[in-house]
């Protein structure tokens, strides 16, 4: 676990300063007070009773005030904070990959920052899994204002590992591991093998976990405008390659596109949240308009 | 095998072509150039590659080899190639030169004013010419004469070849066509793959193959001519017109061709005709009357033209078989030309040349013109009868029998006669036994009064006429009009170009009709002309078929006798030149009113049929009709229309040089061997016997010599046709044109003119058309090309989408 250094060595505590100003700065800035918060756990604690409009979810119909008064009302309970959410950062050598002054991990980095400090002043739990080709760390769940503090520190130092990664399997071992039904965040490129991702995230969905993916990529994989004559160096054990890219550049984003699609197309299918994210957008922005489109679905 | 070899202009900017070698070296550098960046998505691109690699490649190889070929390209414009010898298909050779030389062979360059002829001395011309060529030159020949010949077709580079070719050149006795010489000098200038070309034209420049007709005309009739006999000098130069002059329409026809060719190669005119152009010539013999009888004088006819600035005193001579059988000596005015007559009998029968020489000058071949003379015993005529008699003159032809032969009994027979001509043979036939006569046996068939003919026997007068034959009807009682119409008329397709319309018969207080001569103009008519008491005038005609011609588009010669204007000399018995100028398809051409009632109707027509005569008498041979038969003009009209009808059968075709000889054959002389052994020849050369409508040709074109063809037939005819080939007399013209008119009369020809040759060096450099190396621009072209090309490709392969 060298890369997760000790909590509180004063460089560590300088970037978890900084990670944390920024979290704040991504959630208040951007998301506090304009949305409602898109992660609702299940509530018992009955608060009051409203009359239904067309659009309610049924599920929630007082049937026994039905039977009184011939009445549709709904039951509205206080909101109970039991909401576990877990929050899977790929730190393979791939994600160290940026073409501008922000990589995949540091992208990807700050918004698992933002996410838990959105989580933690919910009053939800929050944990936190790092993995390459395994998981290599792991912060249980908590909703004490003090872990926000540790997943900060521990964010703020990860560095990333020359492992490839191995999402399906991590998956795969993250199903097997947690018990209790979570909100599961993958933060990752997903540059691994297509149908183990697929088939890991099935097993999460089929523990009845909500899983969302954040597909975290670089502008230049997703356009590859490179000009000159370029040597490619493998990352994750690949082999380096010296081309010129302009004659590559179509036969590239075909072989590229085809990932996504597929990729894209098993999301849906097992009813995962794909959500991708160019490293090139303002997280701010960027968290700001995912919070909302998932609003808009809870709602 | 060399194909082609380059030269350069600047073989220096030749070391240039190693900047072919940049796209390479600018490929490997990059190749050592390049950023490295550690790439997180390397799967998909190695996959990528692995599905490309090999396009990519290929790609990149187009395009190194499109940028080096560019700038090799390049190079090689920049060093201005040209290309030394070629034989490619479309590859320009700039340093070799294409000698085309021209050479007038016509029968004036035979002119000879001291050991060497002009033609020789064209021929030593030709041959410098050749020996100053470069090595690697080639040549081509071109013969002027006409037809014009291409001696030496493709570009020779073997001029010591093309030199004994040229070496080989005979004279012909022709004329120059420079118009002919211009289309084939295109050819071969079109064809020659040489950028330089020079066409030297070695010729004594005679004016009248340069000069429009109009001007050349002129120049003929300032030629007057004068008859010392005291005879009408109506020699006229026959079918001359047809020669192959360029008409003065033609002229900037010719104007833009020499333009054309000086634009593409330098034009040299060389003139070897020298100063001194006298010439005496025959130009023109022939009987005056066509029917030469045996042992009866004729009267020989010639012309003797004198194109010279001094008057001379000129010794003629008759030939008669190649010998000189008559002389006289004769003056002719400078620049003018006389008649000579000499009145001569030829005894025997058969084919027999007559000619007529003049004293030597420097120009031989037109000193002698030869005619050809069928000199007959008997003159034999078949006389159908459509009303036969036993009596005495009640017979339809028995009138007619004594105005063909005067003297005889009525009833015919061997004995002499005295009238002209002086023997004529008849026999009368039944019209029903028109078809089992051997019409080629007589020289005229008369149809008097015969009622209606079947189609075989159109057929059968048609055949005799196309071989020459004459026939005659005479209408009468028994004429079917219907049937005359519909088989001779026949829509104007029959053998007589006129229609029967109706009999007309004078009316009662008018009681006869008259003879209209026609101002006489009709050679037949003629010697009636002031012979009030011949009674031709006064000879009473009672009834007579009307007879129409119909009008027909530049039938001139019908309208100029109905006005009373002459009829074309040229349908006259005098006529002379080839047959092929008549009727090509056995049409009628032309008739002839020779007499005609005071009612304005014909009375007398005469009409071509092919070779052959046609006549038409719309009045009764006999009395029934009229009181003609017994007027003192029946047997001298008679005799007149005897002489013109029998042209076709005893005329004897006389052509000249470069037309074609086409003797009909007997249809028996099919199967025989034929052949035809020009003048100066001890060989015949065979040819084939040609089959027109039925009828047989023995054709013979290629007449370079003047002089007497002699074609042989060989079994059963075994016989020999002399045929006489005469020179064209404005051949014998010898006044040469000069540098100023010719470039007046063709502004725009870019030509040097030389008198005398000096050697190529003395040739103006004015003259050369530019020559300039085409070779660059079309590499520039190409370098161009390529660039846009590569800029594409370079784009495309960048953005494959």
């Amino acid at each position: 676990m060298e890369n997760f250094p000790k909590y509180y060595d004063p460089q560590t505590l300088a970037k978890v300063k900084d990670l944390e100003l920024k979290a704040r700065r991504i959630i208040e800035g951007f998301v506090s007070g304009s949305h409602k918060s898109p992660f609702q756990g299940v509530s018992v604690e009955f608060a009051q009773h409203r009359e239904y409009v067309v659009g309610d979810d049924v599920r929630h119909i007082d049937w026994k005030v039905f039977g009184k008064t011939d009445k549709f009302y709904l039951k509205q309970y206080e909101q109970e904070t039991n909401l576990v959410c877990n929050v899977l950062l790929d730190v393979s050598s791939s994600m160290d990959y940026g073409s501008a002054a922000t990589t995949k991990l540091e992208f990807a980095r700050h918004l698992a920052a933002a996410l838990a400090y959105l989580v933690i002043h919910q009053s939800d739990s929050i944990g936190m899994v790092f993995f390459e080709d395994q998981i290599r760390y792991q912060i249980p769940p908590s909703g004490a204002s003090s872990h926000l503090k540790q997943v900060f520190h521990v964010l703020a130092n990860c560095e990333p590992a020359n492992v490839p990664s191995n999402l399906g399997r991590v998956l795969d071992e993250l199903a097997e591991r947690l018990n209790k039904r979570s909100l599961i965040l993958i933060l990752s490129d997903c540059f691994d093998d297509l149908e183990r991702i697929l088939a890991g995230l099935k097993h999460l969905r089929y523990r009845r976990h909500e899983v969302v993916l954040f597909h975290v990529l670089d502008r230049a994989e997703l356009e590859f405008d490179f000009q000159q004559l370029t040597l490619f160096k493998g990352l994750e054990g690949l082999p380096d390659m010296l081309t010129e890219p302009k004659g590559l550049r179509k036969a590239y984003l075909k072989e590229f596109g085809d990932f996504l699609f597929e990729l894209q197309r098993g999301c849906r299918a097992t009813n995962v949240d794909y959500q991708l994210a160019r490293t090139d957008q303002p997280i701010g922005q960027y968290l700001a308009t995912y919070l909302a489109e998932r609003g808009g679905k809870k709602m | 095998m060399q194909l082609f070899a380059i030269g350069f202009g600047s073989p220096l900017l030749l070391w240039g072509m190693g900047v072919a070698a940049a796209p390479l070296v600018i490929h490997l550098l990059n190749r050592q150039r390049y950023r490295e960046m550690n790439w997180a998505a390397m799967r998909w691109l190695l996959a990528a590659a692995q599905k490309n690699s090999r396009r990519i490649q290929m790609e990149q190889w187009l395009l190194l080899l499109l940028r080096t070929l560019l700038l090799i390209l390049l190079v090689l414009a920049m060093a201005q190639p040209t290309l030394e010898q070629a034989t490619g298909f479309f590859l320009v050779d700039t340093s070799v030169t294409h000698h085309i030389l021209l050479i007038d062979n016509s029968m004036s360059m035979q002119y000879g004013e001291s050991s060497a002829s002009r033609l020789e001395r064209a021929k030593g011309i030709a041959q410098s010419i050749l020996d100053e060529a470069q090595k690697g030159d080639v040549a081509s020949v071109v013969l002027m004469g006409t037809p014009t010949t291409i001696l030496v077709g493709d570009p020779s580079p073997y001029l010591s070849a093309v030199g004994e070719e040229i070496e080989a050149i005979r004279p012909q006795d022709g004329m120059a066509s420079i118009d002919q010489s211009m289309d084939r000098v295109a050819e071969l200038v079109k064809n020659s793959r040489t950028a330089r070309k020079e066409i030297y034209l070695i010729s004594d420049m005679q004016r009248s193959n340069w000069i429009g007709n109009a001007l050349a005309d002129d120049a003929a009739d300032s030629v007057n001519t004068v008859d010392t006999n005291g005879a009408n000098g109506a020699a006229a130069e026959g079918g001359e017109g047809q020669a192959a002059l360029v008409s003065t329409n033609d002229a900037t026809a010719l104007g833009r061709k020499l333009q054309a060719l000086a634009g593409q190669a330098r034009f040299t005119l060389i003139d070897v005709g020298g100063t001194n152009s006298t010439n005496h010539a025959v130009v023109d013999f022939a009987p005056v009357s066509p029917l030469v009888i045996a042992g009866r004088p004729n009267v020989w006819r010639g012309t003797i033209a004198n194109f010279s600035n001094e008057p001379a005193t000129i010794r003629a001579e008759l030939l008669i078989d190649g010998l000189a059988e008559a002389a006289e000596e004769i003056s002719v005015p400078a620049g003018e030309r006389s008649v000579i007559n000499f009145s001569k009998a030829l005894q025997g029968t058969g084919d027999r040349v007559v000619g007529l020489r003049i004293g030597e000058d420097p120009l031989l071949v037109d000193n002698q013109r030869e005619v050809v003379a069928s000199v007959r015993g008997t003159l034999r005529v078949l006389l159908v009868d459509g009303e036969a008699s036993g009596e005495r003159f009640q017979s339809e032809v028995d009138y007619l029998r004594v105005a063909l032969s005067p003297g005889r009994d009525a009833k015919g027979g061997n004995g002499a006669g005295s009238g002209r001509p002086s023997t004529v043979q008849t026999e009368t036939r039944l019209e029903s036994e028109l078809l089992d006569s051997n019409l080629d046996e007589w020289d005229l068939v008369v149809l008097a009064n015969v009622g209606q003919l079947t189609a075989n026997e159109i057929s059968l007068l048609s055949d005799y006429l196309k071989r020459g034959g004459g026939i005659l009807f005479f209408v009468g009682s028994q004429t079917n009009i219907e049937a005359f119409n519909h088989f001779l008329y026949a829509d104007g397709k029959g053998i007589m170009p006129v229609f029967l319309e109706k009999r007309i018969k004078a009316d009662p207080q008018q009681r006869f009709f008259s003879f209209d001569p026609l101002n006489y103009q009709d050679p037949v008519i003629e010697p009636f002309r002031d012979s009030e008491q011949a009674g031709l005038l006064t000879t009473k005609i009672f009834e007579y078929i009307k007879a129409v011609v119909p009008e027909v588009p530049g039938n001139a010669s019908v309208n100029a006798a109905k006005s009373g204007e002459a009829p074309s000399a040229a349908n006259g018995p005098q006529e002379t030149g080839s047959s092929e100028a008549k009727s090509k398809d056995g049409d009628a051409l032309r008739p002839r009113v020779v007499l005609a009632y005071d009612s304005g109707d014909p009375a007398i027509l005469l009409m071509d049929y092919d070779r052959g005569k046609v006549g038409l008498v719309t009045t009764s041979a006999d009395l029934d009709w009229n009181g003609w038969a017994v007027s003192p003009s029946y047997v001298p009209v008679i005799q007149e229309m005897l002489s013109a009808l029998i042209a076709g059968r005893v005329h004897r075709e006389n052509v000249r040089v470069g037309e074609t000889i086409s003797v009909p054959v007997p249809r028996e002389g099919f199967e025989v061997p034929a052949t035809i052994q020009p003048p100066g020849e001890e060989t015949g050369v065979a040819i084939k016997l040609e089959d027109s409508e039925g009828i047989y040709y023995a054709r013979f074109s290629e007449t370079d010599r003047s002089g007497i063809y002699r074609l042989r037939l060989g079994a059963p005819l075994n016989k020999v046709v002399p045929v006489a080939v005469g020179t064209w007399p404005r051949e014998s013209n010898l006044e040469s044109t000069d540098e100023k008119e010719l470039r007046s009369v063709f502004p725009g020809w870019n030509f040097t003119f030389l008198n005398q040759w000096q050697g190529r060096a003395t040739l103006a450099k004015s003259a050369a058309p530019s020559t300039k190396d085409e070779l660059f621009r079309p590499l520039l072209y190409l370098v161009l090309g390529l660039l846009f090309l590569e800029t594409y490709l370079a784009w495309r392969f960048g953005n494959p989408s």
